[in-house]
């Protein structure tokens, strides 16, 4: 077994990998799968599957089992959903259960939710070889209904539209909740089978974090997920080199009070690149902190938005800027939010911008070690990213970046696209 | 200074507390191993007290909506400034929310707590109020209130709770309205900083892997060198409320791509009442909705299976000292039907009573739930403190929980779930407007 930071790394017969992070930290224990495929076409294919998942399994087979099932497990969290990182496309199964140790009589919760997990995922119920019918057409139902009820969550709605936009014809502008108009065409046998294939040629990941021993994960996921796996289905890189040739604008108009503003630029870094460690500087000193330069300037120093800040996509390169703004500041809100750039471009920085971000950054990486769900994400995207930094290397990493080559890599970025959510003129 | 340790032997967790001479509650959760530390600086003033009879000289004083809030965001202004650049400079990250019966303020970080505690102490302790900041204060908090406008959940939240009550302050969105704020100036901020941000009205609660003893040293040197003078509680006042729901159902428009809807119950608040009753009280309410109406319910795996409610379906009661209410709903394209289950789900439990088997499970799952608040400084950090600012002892709260029986359900069920203390809150999407795409 290898070890990356805190995690005991091991790989089973039929080609699971396996992460363990032993630690008495917590009263809980959790367990996060993840099977991984390409954002591509078949994305609402992929987005019904957990949903369909959690209705029945062949031991617990409705809704109803499944949860009463949770609930005897002393309320275990399971959770099935999917995620984009970059251009991948994952399901992620989750249980979180009680330590037993926490319970009266000290029940085997490990095994009882490792085995609860794996009926979960391997053993739907099914009716005439396929997913059951009848849940299928709800879930199908409720994904339309989810996937056009992003508009209520206005913030959401104005980042999703930003990248749909700006990485139109890239596999990345596919919503991982995939498309209402797919929907029809799938029906519960040729779905499973779909599924059965993903099962065999995908590849699958499982991350464990409590009070347990890798030994002992090593022997239950041997016994519970023993299944005949071939490693057929390829897995594409995710594009990063698309290069803007003109900004593009665009505005949508909504029955809103406060207006929603995305900028989207382009860094040609990902988490594998000897950039990738200024980049995470240049995000908190343009918009990481409530110190960050867009917090200070277009909210404070301009009163321009009631919020401002930026994140980035470490697997495509993306750089998104976000604010919620008054319609009539809108071009001065992006003149303003510019010059922000502009500013780190030209070197403008001060001592205490980068102190404060270190600060700020340390904060952030070390609270991480105490949330077990936030660990397993941190390394499960180093690891389709490419890199295998301990929290530790992180933060030694973070502390040598230069001024100069944060400036270096704010040089690189490239404003693509501008989107604006307007409240419409009848308000 | 005398420190009293509680320990619960399930939980493996021990709490250290103290009481200052001006008043001031000290607790300390030393939480070994972790690298995050939480501390709070909180008051027992939320967006309900805005009636109350003033320590100073006795008279009863009716303060603006949102003064509460609009004082929360005012106090981070210091005379050198803007605290939020001292925490940055410590690495440290503060925030503050304000809630229908507390205001706090508080920071998570994981190095330099010692200043950062001084920070916090400091702010909160020195309110600097100009009349143009107060003015610049204003336009950002219509800005927030404007983005509140804009969230289908709180509004349709706030009118429930408005066809709820018919006077009580809780009706009130907590930042108050564009109209409300209006009337707040540096005088009455003044005046009620002095009245809620006393000693004897607050508490100061730290989690992380730290010195009990040396936590509660520094916060008392804090405080004790400022001179607070003793004096009387704050008598908070409430309008009278009728028992009766205010109006029986509202239906609004806003742009949602399917309708919304709530159903709210009323509780009676009995007044004086013992802590412990009332945290039994939430305990049995939420064990007969999660029961009735929990995921694996009859009447969840009906509504979903007919496509009447998806995941967003839920329900949750909350009791405070002065109000509590308990709301049931989530996204649906049929309302009213959905409405009309309910009731009849409540109805039907009324006259077949509850099963002994499915309470043990819920009890085993509410035990889990419980214990997973532990896993983390802030999220038991927010545990202790609520129950600690409704006088309940948090340790208490499984054996609270394993004497609930199911009689207990079914008094609880016939005083609380009575139709007329109901009301219901729909949102319906903007005519004629199209979905997305």
């Amino acid at each position: 077994m290898k070890k990356t930071g805190d995690f005991i790394q091991f790989e089973t017969s039929n080609g699971i990998r396996v992460w363990v992070d032993e630690t008495t930290k917590y009263k809980t224990t959790l367990i996060d799968v993840f099977l991984r495929h390409d954002l591509d076409e078949d994305a609402t294919r992929i987005a019904l599957i957990p949903p369909l998942l959690k209705r029945g399994s062949q031991a617990y087979p409705s809704l109803t089992a499944i949860e009463e099932r949770s609930e005897e497990l002393y309320g275990a969290h399971l959770g099935a959903d999917v995620e984009k990182a970059g251009e991948n496309h994952l399901i992620s199964l989750r249980l979180s259960l009680p330590n037993g140790k926490f319970i009266p009589d000290e029940p085997p919760l490990l095994r009882e939710g490792m085995a609860f997990l794996a009926e979960v995922m391997l053993h739907p119920a099914l009716e005439d070889g396929g997913f059951q019918s009848g849940a299928l057409e709800q879930e199908k139902e409720n994904l339309k209904n989810f996937v056009e009820g992003l508009i209520n969550d206005k913030v959401s709605y104005a980042d999703e539209m930003l990248i749909r936009n700006m990485c139109e014809g890239e596999r990345f502008a596919l919503y991982e909740y995939g498309r209402v108009e797919d929907l029809p065409g799938i029906n519960g046998q040729d779905l499973y089978a779909y599924y059965q294939s993903l099962l065999a040629g995908c590849p699958i990941d499982i991350y464990v974090a409590g009070e347990v021993t890798a030994e002992e994960v090593r022997a239950l996921v041997e016994e519970m997920f023993a299944f005949e796996r071939n490693g057929s289905v390829p897995i594409e890189p995710t594009q990063t080199d698309v290069v803007p040739t003109q900004v593009k604008t665009v505005k949508e108009e909504h029955d809103v009070v406060q207006g929603k503003l995305c900028v989207g630029y382009r860094t040609f870094i990902t988490l594998a690149d000897e950039d990738y460690y200024p980049l995470v500087w240049l995000n908190g000193i343009l918009g990481g902190f409530l110190h960050s330069k867009l917090f200070k300037n277009v909210r404070e120093k301009h009163s321009l938005a009631y919020y401002a800040s930026s994140s980035f996509e470490k697997l495509k390169g993306l750089l998104i800027i976000h604010s919620g703004i008054e319609a009539e500041n809108y071009d001065k809100a992006v003149e303003v939010i510019q010059e922000q750039v502009t500013a780190i471009q030209a070197g403008d920085l001060s001592e205490e911008e980068l102190s404060n971000t270190l600060a700020g950054l340390t904060n952030r990486i070390k609270s991480v070690q105490d949330a077990p769900g936030q660990k397993i994400h941190f390394l499960m995207q180093q690891n389709l990213g490419g890199r295998s930094d301990s929290l530790e290397e992180v933060l030694q990493k973070l502390s040598v970046v230069t001024k100069e080559q944060i400036v270096q890599v704010a040089q690189k970025l490239a404003l693509d696209t501008i989107f604006f959510l307007a409240p419409s003129k009848s308000k | 200074m005398k420190i009293e340790t509680l320990t619960n032997a399930v939980l493996k967790e021990t709490l250290h507390k103290t009481q200052l001479d001006n008043g001031l509650d000290i607790l300390v959760w030393p939480k070994r191993g972790f690298n995050k530390k939480l501390a709070v600086c909180s008051t027992w003033f939320g967006s309900v007290n805005n009636l109350f009879t003033d320590p100073a000289n006795g008279q009863t004083l009716r303060i603006p909506d949102g003064i509460a809030h609009f004082l929360e965001h005012k106090l981070f202004e210091t005379a050198d400034g803007d605290v939020f650049d001292e925490f940055a400079r410590l690495g440290a990250s503060p925030n503050a929310s304000t809630s229908f019966t507390t205001t706090q303020y508080f920071f998570t970080c994981t190095d330099r707590f010692t200043e950062s505690l001084t920070t916090l102490l400091d702010f909160v302790q020195t309110p600097y109020f100009t009349p143009p900041a107060v003015e610049k204060e204003r336009g950002i908090i219509e800005q927030e209130i404007s983005m509140y406008d804009d969230s289908p959940d709180w509004q349709l939240f706030f009118r429930l709770l408005g066809a709820l009550f018919e006077n009580h302050p809780v009706r009130i969105d907590i930042a108050g309205t564009a109209e409300t704020i209006k009337a707040i100036d540096v005088p009455i901020l003044k005046k009620v900083y002095d009245t809620f941000y006393h000693p004897s009205n607050m508490v100061v609660f730290v989690a992380g892997d730290l010195d009990p003893k040396q936590v509660m040293e520094q916060v008392a040197e804090n405080f004790e060198r400022r001179n607070y003078t003793d004096r009387p509680p704050v008598e908070r006042l409430f309008p009278e409320e009728g028992e009766a729901a205010h109006v029986g159902s509202v239906v609004n428009r806003m742009t949602v791509s399917r309708p919304k809807v709530l159903v709210g119950f009323k509780d009676l608040v009995t007044a004086n009442g013992d802590p412990h009753a009332l945290l039994k009280r939430e305990l049995t309410t939420s064990l007969i909705l999660d029961m009735l109406m929990g995921k694996s319910s009859a009447l969840y795996s009906k509504l979903y299976e007919k496509g009447v409610i998806d995941e967003s379906f839920s329900s949750s009661f909350t009791a405070e000292a002065d109000h509590g209410y308990t709301m049931i709903g989530g996204e649906t394209d049929e309302p009213d039907r959905l409405v009309e289950a309910v009731t009849d789900c409540l109805a039907r439990a009324a006259a077949d009573g509850f099963d002994a088997a499915t309470l043990e499970r819920k009890k085993r799952k509410q035990m889990g739930r419980f214990l997973r608040n532990f896993n983390s400084p802030d999220t038991g950090g927010n545990v202790f403190l609520h129950y600690f600012h409704r006088k309940q002892d948090v340790f208490r709260l499984l054996d609270e929980l394993n004497s609930i029986q199911v009689d207990d359900l079914s008094a609880r069920l016939s005083i609380h779930f009575d139709t007329g203390r109901m009301a219901t809150s729909t949102l319906l999407p903007v005519e004629g407007e199209a979905h997305a795409e």
